[in-house]
Order: C-alpha cells, then structure tokens, then sequence
C-alpha cells in the first residue's frame, strides 16, 4: 500500500483522538466562552419558560431541572452544559463486546448506548445537538451489513458528532469524509478514479449528497434561507450534473486503515473490522485520481494528492455562502420549530457566519470562525422565536424518538437498559415509532426538511412539516400502542419464561428477569395527585407541555378521568396512566408550540 | 350487479348534492367522463433509488450484447452466470420489427415477468422519464432546450415523477385521477380511493383525496379502546380523544394533526370491518414488496365493502440506489420484484379481476451505463413494466436506446434522455383507469407537446 502523506494523516489521528477522548477531561472541544457572568442584566424564566427551553434543549425536562433552571442564568446553564463531559457511544461497544460472548447485543449496542445517553447523561445539550446533526449528516444502519455487523463504525461516526457538537462545521465535515461509516454508506470507500479503457467513471454518491444534503443544498440562498432569484424571477440552481462529476474525482483513493482479510480466522477478522472501522480513512495515492478536478467554478489542478484536494474541496464548498442558512435552518427544524420565519433564519446563519453569538447575559460563545456550532446552536435557543409562544404558523411535531425519551426522563424511568426491551431493539417500524435512531431508509432521512405535507393545512400555506412526512393512519395509533405499553408499566408484567427462550434463540447472554425492572416508570409525584384530576393536569401541563395545554383539551382529559373510580390503588394507576396517555397523545403535546 | 353499481352512483350524486347543490354540474361532468363503471384498480410499485435499466432489458442480440458485456464486464463477471448470454431469458415481442436485428431479454431474476410478458399479460414501456420537451443529447449538452429541475436527484426526481415538480409539490397524478373519477361519481367517498403501505403519499394526494396509509397487516387501532378495565364511558371518552375531537387550538400543525387523527381513526375502525375478514386464495411471498402487494390484493378483495369502484394503490421497494455491490443487491431485489409481482398477478386472475387491475412500475430513474467500479451512478430515463390482463402484451413500447455511449440519446456515461415523458406514460394509465381526453390533458397540460406514442392497453 502506498500511503501518502503519512504524518498528516497522524496528525489527523491524534486530533481526532483529542477530539474523542481530551474533551472529556480537560474541555477542550468546548465553546470559548467568557468565564463569569456577562455584562447584561439577564432575564430569568418562569417555570413554563424553563420547561419550554429545555424541550428544544434536552431529550425532554425533568421536574428537577425545570426548578433548577427557573430563576436561575440561562446563559450559565448554556456554558455548564457546554462545558459537560461528553458522553460517547463507543464505550458502550466495548462494553457489550466485553459483556457478550455472542453478537446480538454488540450488534445493537448503538442503539442501547442512544437510549442509555440520551435518556440518563447529564450533557443534554450536546446529546440533543449531535442528534439533530445525525439527522443532517445522515449514516443508517437500516441496511444491514457492515454498519450493523461492525458497530464500531456507527460509534466512531457519531461520536465525532457528539464531541464535536459545539466545534465547527467545517471540521465535522472533514472528519464525515475520512469516517468509514460515511465511506461505506455513502459507497466512496475504495472509490476508484476514471479509466478510459472501461469507461468506469468514479462514483457520484458522496459528490452529490454532500453537496444537495450536507452543506449548500440545491439551488442558491439568501441569508434569511429564502431562494435567490435570478433577472426572470426564476430561482438558481448551486450546481450542474457537470459540477458532480468533477468533484466525484475528490473522492477517489479513501480506504479503510487496516488490514481486513477474509483469511482471517472469526474472532481476529471481527476485530480487524472493528479496527479498521474506528478511524479516519487512509488516501493511497494510486487510487486517487490524477486528473484535473473542476466543480462549482474551481478547478483542483492535475496530480493533486487526494488529502489535498479533498481539503481544497471542502474548503471550497464550505466557503458557499449558503451554508450558514441551509445548515442553519435545518438545525432551527430539529431544536425548535419546523418552518421558522426568514429573520430567525437570518439571526442563525449571521451567528453561523461570524462565529460568535452574545448569550443573554452578555458574554460571547463562539471562536469566531466561521461554522462555530457552539454560536450557532446559541442562536437557535436563545432567540425570541424559540423563548417566546409564536403565531399559528410556528412549532414543530415533536419526532417519535423525542417523545418516547421525553417520557422515560419525565418519569424517571427505573433502569434505562434497553437491552432487556427487544421492542427497544429497532423502533423504525411504522407499527412501533416509525423512527429509530441512526436508523433512516436513506441519507434522506425520516423526514426531509423541505417536506410540505400534501393535502394538509400546513401544505396549503406552503409551511415546511418535515415530522408531517411520517405521520399517518398507520403510525398514529400504532405511536399510541407504543406509548401505552411504556406509560401503563407493561414491562413490569413480561413473560420472563418466554423472554429468556427469545434471548436463548438469538444467543443474547442475558438473564431475562432483569426485563421486569427495565423502563419503568415511577409515578409517585403522579399518584399523590391522582385525587385531585385538575392539580394532575396543572402537573402534567408544567413537565410535558410546558403551560401550552389547551383548555378543552385539558377539560376532556379532566373530565375521562373523573369517570374513573379512585377506591383502590389499581384505580388511581389507572387515573394517572391515562392521564399521560392521553395528554402524550393529543395534538397539544405532539405539536409543540 | 349492473343494480348495485347503479345505487351506488346514485347515493354518491345525492352526497354531493346534499354538499353543493351540484346535481347539474355533476350530471354534465357524468355525461363527458369516458368511464366510471365497472372495477378497476392501479397499483404502482415504485423503486425507490433508481432501477438499473441497463440490467432490467439486457439487448440479446449478438453485436448488441457483446457490446453491453464489454462495457459492463466486471460486473458481468461479478455475477458469475447469471449474465451470460444464454442464461437470459429472450423477449419475442410482437412488434419485433420495430427493433430490426435488435433484440432484447430479460434478467433470469425476472424469469416470472418475462413468462406474463410472452403470454401477452405484461408489457414494457422503454426510456421513460421526465421531460419537458422532446430533448436530443445536443441540445442536452448546449442547454437549447427545457428541462426538468434538478435530474439526477432522488427526492427531486421522485417528486417530478409522482407530481411533475420537484420536492415541495403539493399533489400527484394519481390524486388527480382519483378526484376526476370521485367528481364523476365512481366513488361515493375519496377515504380508500388511494391507499398506500407508505412512502407514495405525494402521487396518491389531489385537493379532494388524501391517501389512506395501511400496514401489511391491515389497519391499527388504538389496543387501549378494548381494554375491559376500562368503563364504557371512559373508553368511549377515548376514542373522541384519539379521533382529536377536543382540540381547538388555532395552531396550523396542530390542526393538521387533529385532522389527521379523525380520518385516521374513522378510516382504519371502517377499513378493519370491511376487509379484516378477508382471506385470499393465492400465496404471497412473505418478503416486503409481498406482503404490501398482498395487502392490495385483500383491499381489492374487500373493494364492496369499502364502496369503492375506482382505486389507486402505492407500494414501494428501496434498495435500487446500487452505486456499489451492485452484483450481490441488485439480483436479490429484482427476484423480489418479480416473485411478489407475479404473486399479485395470480392473485387477480384467481380474483376474476385480471382485467380490471394493472399494476405498473416507476423509479426515481434509470443509472449510467459506464460503470463507477463495482455500481453505476444516477441516470434519467428507464425502462418499465406495466402488467395485467388489460395491457397489450407482448410489446415493447417505445424506444430501447443502444447500451452504448455517444449517442443521441446519451446524456454522459450512458444516462439516457427519456423518448417518452412520464406524462405520456402516465395519461395512458389515466385513460384506462377512466379519464377522457379532455381531462387527462387537465392532469397533464404539457402532452400537447409530444408526439403520441403507441398504446400500452389493447
């Protein structure tokens, strides 16, 4: 193999490495923030106001956090949470490659380290953040294959996200490009370059998609996101079919670090695998093509090494000025509402361009470069659009996975040990969540951001409803079932026989009465005000919808349960299971206003 | 039978009168509609990715396939026989002369289509794609001609085919057809005109119809409404909670979700009466395009009861985005394709509605002949199947271009220019599903623009 530019690509390894593993322990990857307080004298929120921010912030308030924050700096909150140690997937891998002398359990460990994380770590905020950005940079394992069987790769791709959740969006980019998961999803991973005596030609995937979902979208913008227009009046395309296969040649010669031989016995070729999936890609100079590389008006000259064009290439797209909107937007439509106004689009994308972001206190977040993600996810919850209730035309529909995990921290679910839970195993199925995870059909996502639902009131005003694309008579009672099993503690009544002969057949080493206690919920605060179905609700309203709960919505939950006899314990977990069924299933709570 | 179809027609006019007034103009609109009698069912299985047409009509003849097989051989080789010349499975279609010394086959995997092919029940349309005018490759390359926004993009190229515009589009063709046969009486109610096992939602959707979303295994209701624990009175509070009867927020999303819950739940109660007893008689392989395609077949079967003469149906298989490993994941789906598809067919023969339903295939597009290593990359136009006992089988229709480069009707690297636009395509199926000239050129305004082709129905 001849590889290129060998100390650089170190000196790649080892910043990855401290982006990985340094964030934790001495913060490095955190914002720059001013330490102390700002100048300004900072508006402290209500209890509705600190339940509302913390829905676009977190996987769903607490009681506890909701007090903790109220009265409390904003802007403090922000620098602690920035300041968190992130919590990382790839240790739960190694935990369960440990742990199980079978592959089942490793092979969904990802899966089990989303739930476990977002569910229970502390560092909500970045948890939150990378989750969006996984729904922009999208790798799924919905396929199957290497990126089920080595879930190494997954971890890798997504802890990049996680810990770089407040770094740079240029930086994410040139990590995306050298990760095996993308290389392998995206089919560039031993990508060739042209040969005129075949007439292959280099694959497009990553070209395309990096440029249509990734980074300046398909036709040009406007800083506030609306489209550009030329003299007709007619909107501008970014790129031609001739720009793909001009950058297509960038992505020629990246194959994974690591000897992967079908020789190898089992166990050293998993390893391998795992290996070789948990770190940047090499470039090998013969595989990279020599050509001339010419895309969106540049041209990379002949013989260019391929980590040289490949920073040229990023540096260039990156450069578009459509990034801070497009990138912006998407990231407003994962935090906070689905079709933003113009001027909140433009408030982002201007912290996105210059870097920086004033925190309501006063102090600056952000280094100032441009693509600070740390100023940019400021700008998205600091702004009045997110802290203020807006007009009929603002929200978003809060996504499956966000509401199952807003339960399971609402009620401080006992054990989030997702591996006792096969219904927690994949939740894509439309008869489950319709969604999971790092688990899209496609690197469209579940959703696309540009999605209008068809024949619906929101589609006729032309307002963007991405969660729209996968609610339908299907996934809307079958969300329902979801929840009622989780809500009503069914997990408490499993039949463990029958669970240990599943585990037994698909070789997870597991003991199966430890189901029993998995996701449960504890109800206690509930219960003491299961008497009193307006004190109930007033609860409720606080922790899942943040005082937004309309009265006769709340007056038909009010009035089901008061039909519901409170003479036995059975009866008043009755009164309060479904109270939150209800309340987690009515268009106050889905829609988020 | 001729009784029962009459009353339902006249309980539709009196619905619509009751909501409008409209008796005259909806007697105008009967006398003009072409056909609003009988049965007949759509059902188009989308590809999602974008078929390989280079791999879906392989050319047979000699000259062609050498040609076809050096272009391609590493992928040939790859496939170990399964493309050598005599393993495929040779098209006699009774327009041959149109193709002269060409000749063409299908893959092994699609053994069963090409079986309803030679027995006259399937025939394949060629290059089709979007377009907005006849387009040559010269006028591609000088950019001297109207084309469709953003070829080569998935979610834009499946929107331009299911609406004619790119993501963002608000309605379909198949939406469109459903409210002209709904404003002409064949159906009494839009709810299971269009129904979809998911992901079709733009092409099924007109201002009147909305798609009705069903899973393999039929309709899902809320467990909780049967939970005896529950009083009557409470459960009965619930199902007026789950059909969002409470919510009276002015907020525009949260109306849409409120909406969406009634329909949901009136539909899927209505559904699960009407088809929930069905059993079929013919077997449906237990894969994913199976199982939807098995699920069309029980909603057909329950077509009375639902009190629908008219229906369009989406399916959908992914996976045909085959940029790499083409070789190994290609086949797999093709074989799914071909065994689910011929299940369906079966199933309408033993239904007696072999004439009454065609089944029709779409894709985002088709892929470039040059290979890009071991895959093939975004392409435009491709080549189609459109089956049922109502087809004119036996018939390639439209052009199959050269598996060569450098043609007129090469894009780069073998991406064909469409000789037929889907709308040509599309109004074929319109007219037999029962729309008249006048309304198919409402649906499509562009047809005027290219030169008729030959008729896929007999």
């Amino acid at each position: 193999m001849a590889k290129e530019n060998k100390c650089l690509l170190q000196y790649l390894q080892i910043c990855v490495l401290l982006v990985l593993t340094a964030c934790g322990g001495t913060g490095a990857n955190n914002p720059n923030t001013e330490t102390g307080t700002g100048t300004s004298p900072e508006p402290v929120f209500t209890s509705t106001e600190a339940a509302r921010f913390l829905t676009h912030a977190t996987f769903g308030p607490r009681s506890a956090e909701i007090s903790a924050l109220r009265n409390a700096s904003p802007s403090q909150w922000y620098r602690q949470q920035a300041a968190l140690t992130p919590s990382l997937l790839s240790p739960v891998v190694a935990e369960f490659a440990n742990r199980a002398p079978f592959r089942t359990l490793w092979r969904f460990s990802v899966t089990f380290g989303f739930w476990r994380n977002t569910i229970t770590a502390q560092d909500q905020l970045r948890q939150r953040m990378a989750f969006a950005l996984s729904e922009l940079l999208v790798v799924s394992n919905s396929g199957g294959e290497v990126l089920r069987d080595v879930p190494d790769a997954l971890a890798y791709f997504e802890d990049l996200l996680i810990a770089n959740a407040f770094g740079n969006y240029r930086d994410i980019l040139e990590l995306v490009t050298y990760s095996p998961a993308m290389g392998y999803f995206l089919t560039y991973q031993g990508n060739l370059p042209a040969d005129p005596n075949t007439g292959r030609m280099p694959d497009e995937n990553y070209a395309r998609e990096l440029l249509q979902l990734f980074t300046i979208g398909v036709i040009e913008l406007n800083t506030d996101g609306t489209p550009k227009l030329d003299a007709n009046g007619q909107m501008v395309e970014t790129y031609s079919n001739n720009d793909i296969t001009g950058l297509a040649k960038v992505f020629t010669g990246l194959v994974l670090d690591g000897d992967i031989s079908e020789d190898l016995a089992e166990q050293e070729f998993i390893a391998a695998q795992s290996f070789a999936y948990s770190r940047p890609m090499l470039t090998i100079a013969n595989q990279h093509s020599t050509d001339e590389k010419t895309f969106l008006g540049m041209t990379i000259p002949a013989a260019t090494n391929a980590r040289q064009s490949i920073g040229a290439a990023l540096d260039h797209i990156f450069a578009h000025a459509n990034v801070g909107p497009f990138v912006g937007r998407q990231i407003i439509q994962r935090l906070v509402s689905s079709h933003p106004s113009t001027h909140y689009v433009e408030r982002v994308a201007t912290a996105f361009n210059q870097g920086s972001y004033q925190l309501p206190d006063g102090s600056l977040t952000g280094t100032g470069r441009r693509g600070d993600l740390a100023a940019t996810v400021a700008a998205v919850l600091f702004d009045d659009e997110a802290l203020n209730l807006g007009n009929d035309r603002m929200g978003r529909v809060r996504e499956p996975i966000l509401r199952f995990t807003h339960w399971a921290r609402a009620f401080n679910v006992k054990n989030v040990t997702a591996e006792y839970v096969t219904d927690l195993y994949d939740t894509s199925e439309v008869t489950v969540l319709g969604q999971h995870p790092y688990g899209a059909p496609s690197v469209f996502n579940f959703f696309r951001p540009g999605y209008k639902a068809p024949g619906s009131v929101t589609g006729a005003q032309g307002l963007t409803a991405p969660e729209l694309q996968i609610t339908n008579a299907s996934s809307i009672p079958s969300y329902v079932n979801f929840m009622e099993f989780f809500v009503t503690g069914k997990q408490a009544f499993t039949d463990i026989d029958d669970l240990q002969r599943e585990f037994d057949d698909r070789q997870i080493d597991l003991g199966a009465n430890q189901a029993l206690d998995s996701f449960l919920p504890d109800y206690s605060i509930e219960l003491n005000l299961a008497d009193s179905p307006a004190a109930l609700l007033d609860h409720l309203d606080l922790l899942l919808t943040y005082g937004t709960l309309s009265t006769p919505t709340r007056e038909s939950i009010i009035d089901t349960l008061t039909l519901i006899p409170i003479a036995t314990d059975e009866e008043r977990r009755l009164r309060v299971h479904t109270a939150i069924l209800m309340l987690m299933t009515a268009p106050d709570y889905l829609v988020s206003q | 039978m001729i009784r029962r179809e009459f009353l339902k027609t006249g309980s539709a006019a009196l619905a619509l009168a009751s909501m409008g007034g409209a008796v005259t103009a909806l007697s105008a609109m009967q006398a003009q509609a072409a056909d609003t009698t009988g049965y007949k069912a759509l059902v188009c299985v989308f590809l999602f990715g974008g078929m390989d047409n280079y791999d879906t009509i392989i050319p047979y003849d000699s000259t062609s396939y050498q040609r076809w097989a050096q272009i391609r051989a590493s992928l040939v080789n790859a496939q170990g026989t399964t493309r050598q010349r005599a393993q495929l499975r040779p098209l006699t279609p009774s327009n041959q002369n149109d193709f002269g010394a060409r000749r063409f086959a299908l893959p092994p995997e699609f053994s069963g289509i090409h079986q309803l092919f030679q027995s006259g029940d399937a025939a394949i349309v060629g290059n089709v794609g979007p377009l907005i005018e006849p387009t040559t490759a010269a006028q591609f390359e000088d950019q001297t001609v109207s084309l469709p926004l953003r070829l080569f993009s998935h979610n834009d190229q499946q929107s331009t085919w299911m609406s004619g515009a790119t993501e963002g589009a608000q309605f379909g063709w198949g939406g469109l057809f459903s409210d002209q046969q709904f404003s002409a009486g064949a159906n009494s109610s839009t709810t299971f005109a269009n129904i979809t096992t998911g992901g079709n939602e733009l092409f099924l959707t007109g201002p009147q119809t909305a798609p009705y979303n069903v899973t393999n295994d039929g309709a899902v209701l809320p467990y909780v409404i049967d939970n005896e624990d529950l009083s009557p009175s409470v459960r009965d509070r619930l199902v007026a909670h789950f059909r969002g009867e409470a919510y009276g927020q002015p907020s525009l999303l949260g109306r849409d979700l409120a909406n969406k819950m009634r329909s949901a739940y009136d539909a899927n109660a209505q559904y699960n009466q009407a088809a929930g007893t069905v059993v079929l008689n013919s077997a449906f392989p237990e894969s994913g395009l199976g199982r939807q395609l098995q699920i069309v077949a029980r909603t057909i079967a329950a077509r009375h009861q639902l009190g629908t003469r008219r229906q369009i149906f989406g399916v959908s298989l992914g996976g045909f985005d085959t940029h790499d490993n083409q070789a190994a994941s290609l086949p797999a789906l093709q074989q799914q394709v071909d065994a689910a598809v011929v299940a369906f067919h079966t199933s309408m023969v033993d239904l007696g509605l072999n004439n009454d339903v065609t089944l029709f295939t779409a894709s985002d597009f088709g892929r470039t002949l040059a290979l890009n290593g071991d895959g093939t990359d975004h392409g435009w136009g491709g080549h189609h199947f459109v089956i049922g006992g109502g087809v004119n089988g036996q018939r390639i229709i439209g052009d199959i271009p050269p598996a060569d480069f450098g043609h007129a009707l090469d894009a780069g690297s073998g991406r064909l220019i469409p000789t037929m636009a889907v709308d040509q395509y599309a109004a074929q199926l319109g007219q037999w599903y029962g729309l008249n000239a006048s309304e198919l050129v409402g649906v499509f305004p562009q047809l005027g623009k290219f030169s008729p082709v030959a008729s896929i129905f007999a």
